[in-house]
């Protein structure tokens, strides 16, 4: 993920350096979500939408079968 | 329709603070940009930038004949801005290099400041810089406040003093040229009657 803006992170004793339009580096889940809140780094990509099952018509009622 | 004199006497004293505004390299007003005020200023020093006429002498007969000087030009105006505290944003704003932050619950507070490295300096941020002080009239009585506006700045980190007993009192330099994107001078004075809300 990219990070959006140039800063430097203090979290639980470490440092991590943003720099804006680079890949930011690898830092702990709460963290992320909370640079991605505060707009510091790009959202991650969500997962691939599932497949939507086709849709079965419904038979309108009082409609007989053919055949 | 005439014209009457100006609105308020201006005897100027002290400096009530700055306001900074990130704007484009170009010089056009960034949208994206948030004033920061900075209301501890303790001296803002302005001095001119002056490019000497040339001075062309003629002799003859071992005596100055003639004396042409072509007009002195003030292309630029730089700026000493002490504060009387280290604020980080502050800085930042001005001079660019890197906020630090320590997260505090869902948030982060800012604990610092880190200086931009060479290259980065090679493209500075520039600003519109406000400078309010107040005026007075002859009794003494607050009658406005007269506004500064440096159109087009940039700034590097300037010197610190470390002494024993003294307080410590950081200070920017600031240069301010002619906004390319406009037709304006330098930089404007204006009387106005309050002071903007980052200053309060």
């Amino acid at each position: 993920m990219k990070a959006l803006v140039t800063r430097i992170i203090r979290h639980e004793g470490r440092d991590y350096r943003l720099i804006a339009g680079q890949e930011a580096p690898p830092m702990p889940p709460t963290l992320g979500r909370l640079c991605q809140k505060n707009g510091y780094i790009e959202a991650p990509p969500g997962p691939a939408p599932e497949p939507r099952p086709a849709r079965v018509p419904r038979k309108p009622e009082g409609e007989e079968e053919e055949g | 329709m005439a014209q009457l004199p100006q609105n308020k006497k201006g005897y100027i004293r002290g400096v009530k603070g700055a306001v900074v505004t990130r704007i484009n390299s170009d010089g056009t007003a960034d949208g994206t940009a948030v004033p920061y005020g900075i209301k501890t200023t303790q001296k803002i020093a302005v001095e001119a930038e002056l490019q000497a006429g040339e001075a062309t002498p003629l002799r003859g007969g071992d005596k100055l004949l003639a004396y042409v000087k072509d007009p002195d030009t003030v292309v630029g105006v730089n700026l000493t801005l002490n504060d009387a505290r280290f604020d980080a944003q502050a800085i930042q704003t001005l001079a660019g290099g890197t906020l630090v932050e320590a997260v505090e619950g869902t948030d982060t507070r800012i604990i610092g400041w880190e200086a931009p490295a060479i290259e980065a300096q090679q493209a500075p941020p520039h600003f519109k810089l406000e400078v309010y002080a107040t005026s007075y009239d002859a009794r003494g009585g607050v009658e406005g406040y007269i506004k500064y506006t440096f159109y087009f700045c940039r700034a590097t980190f300037g010197n610190e003093n470390l002494e024993d007993r003294q307080w410590l009192v950081p200070e920017l330099k600031i240069t301010c040229l002619e906004n390319p994107s406009t037709s304006a001078g330098l930089y404007k004075k204006e009387f106005v009657t309050a002071l903007p809300a980052v200053l309060n």
